[in-house]
């Protein structure tokens, strides 16, 4: 037998109080100069023996009250073997254990990691469950994976080896969803006795969602809970909670890249600077990071440049701590060779700068960056490329056909960008009917016919997120300058809103919408009330032109670059390209593994994905295929801790118990290593039944002892 | 005469003057008295009135004194003698005990009474005599009638020791040795001494003619055994020492001590002997008076058996 407080064992001293209080009572007595004695003595060789009786069973029981007191604070713990199961009066119990293999689990303050000491006492607790009972053992990283499942301790233990390589994941914990399985293990479960043992550091973060309707199941079915506390007081942590790209603008080689940090250090005082590396496509570099206030978020800018087109990892590793696995972060970042526009002359002409498209296709080819622009003068050729390009820039265009349209919505929901610029050949009819379609269509508004009063000018609104956010930051003298002596009327439906806004205004008196923009599925279209070429204004000969045309056409460029962010325990779906037709070799390489794992690829919404779940462990995942031409195919997976995993604030007993309501949950914390933890069966029930019952014989016995006699 | 701050009490002794103690027997006397004499022949002339006092035979009212004077007068005749009473006061250590809630300790009480009859037997111009009794006969005052002999015992009974232990019997059994003629003997004492001896020693008193009145005197602490707690009883005639805890045991006690003092009371009612128990707390005028009372009204004949021969409270009547 144990306990779980030992040092409380040391008030069995208090024991011998009622010894001593009848030991002092009889030093405190009355001289009486008698002279009876003789009936005195009488009375007493007649009495005397009763009396000592008497005497020693009360001061027996006011001794055991004091030291079955003592004993049930000290919380005791019979072993489920031996004779202790008979005294606690334990039947075949299904147990289920859930040990928490979450990534606080490794942190590491003074000897032993959480998972180290949970891991030992897994063991210990396996060791001390009696023979008849049938065990359930559930990590919280895969709690409907059992790594056994109602088994013996004994056969358990047999597999001891498998049980002493269990690590802490990098997972966090989700514990509605951890006991929502334990209670399907338990609905199974081969004895009506029904106990669960909890091994958890009690970390906060997790432990959301309501818990209790589970509770009074559990509550009902007489299921007892235990939860033992293996957690240590943090001392301090230092973890990289971030690292992102806020923008979403292709990346091209030779391009800046911003990224942001997110660092944070839980400790009593800041944290000193300290260094990093940052690895950008295997190539290390050592940066220093900045003093860490404690408590606060720090953001730390980093920038990287790629000089090549293709997929790049970036990663970033800082230095060790009490819990090393929230330190690294990675991010896959998707580099393009160019950025690829077809544009769609609707009025071609040989002479230089006569065509519609002269102006555009210079302002958007021009300069060192590796902008592609391809000129059709066909729109049924947007059905024929084999690439979709980045964005369409269509130019008075007389009117589109219904499969071109289809083609421009499909590829525009996927993310590709259109433009669409008026001009005197415009079928103002076709567009509406056709390209806005009451709203629903493509154009962000139905056009209403040619105004032709002359504006001078142009108004960028001040729009969050606007394409032409750069034009905004030029004087306004430089906007100014632009005549516009015709120009599209527009009729918007209803108000402006995140999907449908004015971007800029011709200064007219109706101060007409000079480029209206609107979200469509993935993508984002906009609407120039002007041609691309001098017909209607002066504006594309002034230099303005060709800010804000690369602005939009670079804005509206296609989405999708940057690699979604996973969370170690998350699935990963990654959309393989063609329609699967010669797939092989589909497999994923682990950070710490070198042997591939199959994956298997399915389809989903029409497209093929490749699902893989086992990504307890943070890393670079690398997915390799080969297609049917037997070409090798990689891509790198960047699996990120999760956040909340590195808030170390953990739940005080109350705040536990609240959240199972009537259920009692027993918390054990164990005081010292090595000390007997909770393996076995609390008896302080039954002991603080016996006391009660204790302090109602003594009650009884002292008032029959002390009556007149 | 000189009379006793200390025991000899002007209010008892107002309580019991008119009573008077009388002899239940016929006793031997030389000087004419209120008892009955067994020597016949002396002279049956008138010797003086009393004041009549409830119990008197009515007969010897004199109805002429009565016309003349209003007053009820009983005439006493030379025909009857005189009383030799002597008074064994137990003197040992266990009479000194006091209550802590009682005025008197035992001694005190018993020495009281004592005096108390001693006075009124000699104001009946009877004859008293005191012994004073321990381990032995202290002081012994052979009874007379005088005022020198009140104020002899009276100043015995101040200046006594209550500070050894008891041999009451043996004491008895002188002292019944050394008294020649047919008297009463008062015994005073809290009899918590070896009471065989005493019992032998009344026998033989019985066996002599004497008359006896055995007056217990207890203290209610002694009878009650008031105490709370832890007590160390300390013996008051030894150096034995018992710890106790008086409630565990009182009602046992107390049973023990009743049953102690019937035992004495059926021994003297099968002996004929007056056995009247006082506690300290007790009015002792009321007490006595009523006893003295008592003792003129109740007429009849009583028991006279053998203190040697009783059996018990049941075998021994039969």
């Amino acid at each position: 037998m144990g306990f779980l407080s030992p040092l409380l064992l040391t008030g069995l001293v208090l024991a011998s109080v009622p010894l001593i209080i009848h030991l002092l009572n009889r030093r405190r007595f009355v001289v009486v100069e008698w002279a009876p004695m003789k009936h005195l003595k009488l009375t007493l060789k007649t009495n005397r023996r009763r009396l000592r009786l008497e005497q020693w069973l009360l001061l027996l029981i006011r001794t055991l009250v004091i030291v079955v007191l003592i004993l049930a604070i000290a919380r005791p713990l019979l072993p489920a073997t031996g004779p202790g199961s008979w005294l606690s009066g334990s039947a075949r119990t299904s147990r289920v254990i859930v040990l928490d293999d979450s990534l606080s689990m490794g942190y590491t303050s003074t000897s032993d990691a959480a998972f180290v000491r949970a891991r030992a006492l897994l063991l210990d607790t396996l060791e001390d469950i009696g023979s008849q009972d049938r065990v359930t053992i559930l990590l919280t990283s895969a709690p409907r994976q059992p790594i056994a499942s109602e088994l013996s301790a004994a056969d358990i233990l047999n597999q001891r080896a498998m049980l002493e390589s269990l690590k802490p994941t990098d997972t966090a914990n989700q514990w509605h969803a951890t006991l929502e399985a334990v209670d399907q293990t338990l609905q199974t479960a081969s004895f009506s006795s029904r106990d669960v043992l909890i091994l958890t550091d009690m970390q906060a973060a997790g432990w959301e969602g309501d818990f209790a309707a589970l509770a009074a199941r559990w509550k009902a079915a007489g299921t007892s809970v235990r939860v033992l506390d293996v957690g240590e007081a943090p001392t301090g942590n230092t973890a990289l909670l971030s690292l992102t790209r806020e923008a979403n603008d292709p990346i091209l080689p030779e391009q800046d890249v911003r990224l942001t940090a997110t660092l944070r250090y839980d400790g009593p005082v800041a944290q000193p600077p300290s260094p990093a590396t940052l690895i950008v496509s295997g190539q290390a570099q050592s940066l220093m990071l900045p003093e860490l206030p404690p408590g606060r978020d720090v953001a730390l800018p980093i920038t990287v440049r790629f000089n090549a087109a293709g997929t790049h990892t970036v990663r970033l590793q800082l230095g060790n701590d009490a819990m090393p696995a929230d330190n690294a972060r990675a991010a896959v970042l998707k580099v393009r060779d160019a950025l690829r526009f077809v544009i769609i002359d609707g009025e071609p002409d040989v002479r230089p700068f006569m065509g519609e498209t002269d102006f555009l296709n210079l302002s958007l080819s021009a300069g060192r960056a590796p902008w592609q622009t391809q000129v059709l003068t066909d729109p049924a050729e947007l059905l024929t490329l084999v690439e979709t390009p980045d964005a369409v820039l269509i130019a008075n265009v007389t009117a589109l056909t219904q499969s071109q349209i289809d083609w421009l919505e499909q590829n525009v929901r996927r993310g590709m960008g259109l433009i669409v610029y008026v001009g005197d050949l415009v079928d103002l009819n076709a567009y509406n009917d056709l390209l806005y379609r009451n709203g629903e269509g493509l154009l962000p508004a139905a056009l209403a016919g040619v105004n032709e009063e002359v504006a001078q000018g142009l108004v960028v609104a001040d729009v969050e997120g606007s394409p032409l956010l750069p034009m905004a930051q030029l004087a306004p003298a430089a906007l100014a300058r632009i005549e516009t002596t015709r120009r599209m009327s527009v009729t918007m439906p209803g108000e402006a809103s995140e999907a449908r806004r004015v971007l800029a205004n011709w200064n007219d008196a109706e101060g007409t919408p000079a480029a209206i923009e609107r979200s469509f599925g993935a993508g984002r279209v906009v609407l120039w009330t002007v041609p691309a070429d001098k017909a209607w204004t002066t504006w594309p000969t002034d230099p303005t032109y060709v800010l804000a045309m690369r602005s939009v056409a670079g804005s509206l460029a296609r989405r999708g670059q940057t690699q979604p962010t996973v969370i170690a325990g998350e699935a990963v779906y990654y959309e393989l390209p063609g329609d699967g037709a010669g797939l092989n070799l589909l497999q994923i390489t682990a950070p710490d593994q070198t042997d591939p794992q199959p994956v298997t690829a399915s389809k989903l919404n029409d497209k093929l994905v490749a699902a893989y779940n086992a990504t307890q462990r943070a890393g670079l995942y690398t997915l390799s295929w080969q297609d049917g031409h037997s070409r090798t195919f990689t891509q790198p997976i960047a699996v990120n801790p999760p956040a909340a995993e590195s808030d170390l604030r953990t739940l005080g007993e109350g705040d536990l118990a609240s959240r199972f309501g009537e259920l009692d949950v027993t918390i054990i914390r164990p005081d010292t290593a090595g000390q007997d933890t909770g393996a076995g069966r609390e008896i302080w029930r039954p002991l603080i039944m016996a006391l009660l019952a204790l302090m109602a014989v003594e009650t009884v016995m002292a008032m029959w002892v002390g009556r007149e006699r | 005469m000189a009379e006793s701050k200390a025991y000899l009490k002007p209010e008892i002794l107002a309580q019991i003057t008119k009573l008077g103690l009388r002899a239940e027997r016929v006793v031997e006397g030389s000087i004419s008295g209120l008892h009955r004499s067994p020597l016949h022949g002396v002279s049956v002339e008138f010797a003086e009135y009393r004041e009549y006092s409830p119990g008197d035979d009515l007969r010897r009212l004199d109805w002429r004194a009565y016309a003349r004077s209003n007053r009820h007068f009983i005439k006493r005749y030379e025909e009857e003698t005189n009383l030799r009473a002597t008074i064994i006061l137990d003197c040992s250590a266990s009479m000194k005990y006091k209550g802590s809630a009682q005025a008197m300790s035992k001694f005190d009480y018993a020495a009281t009474v004592a005096a108390s009859l001693a006075t009124l037997m000699i104001r009946q111009r009877d004859a008293s005599g005191l012994v004073l009794a321990d381990t032995e006969e202290r002081v012994f005052l052979r009874p007379a009638a005088t005022a020198m002999q009140q104020a002899q015992i009276i100043e015995a009974l101040e200046s006594a020791h209550p500070d050894r232990q008891t041999e009451l019997g043996p004491v008895m059994r002188r002292v019944a040795e050394k008294i020649k003629q047919r008297g009463l003997v008062i015994i005073i004492s809290d009899l918590l001494c070896d009471l065989d001896k005493v019992y032998d020693a009344i026998g033989m008193m019985q066996y002599r003619g004497h008359e006896l009145l055995m007056v217990q005197v207890l203290d209610p602490d002694e009878i009650e055994l008031p105490f709370g707690d832890s007590v160390l009883f300390r013996d008051i005639e030894g150096s034995e020492e018992i710890h106790a805890e008086p409630w565990a045991f009182r009602k046992a006690y107390k049973e023990a001590m009743e049953a102690f003092i019937e035992d004495i009371r059926q021994r003297c009612r099968f002996c004929g002997i007056d056995h009247l128990l006082l506690q300290t707390t007790d009015d002792m005028g009321l007490t006595l008076s009523h006893y003295l009372h008592r003792r003129q009204t109740v007429t009849g004949t009583k028991r006279g058996g053998r203190m040697s021969s009783y059996r018990g409270p049941t075998g021994g009547d039969s």
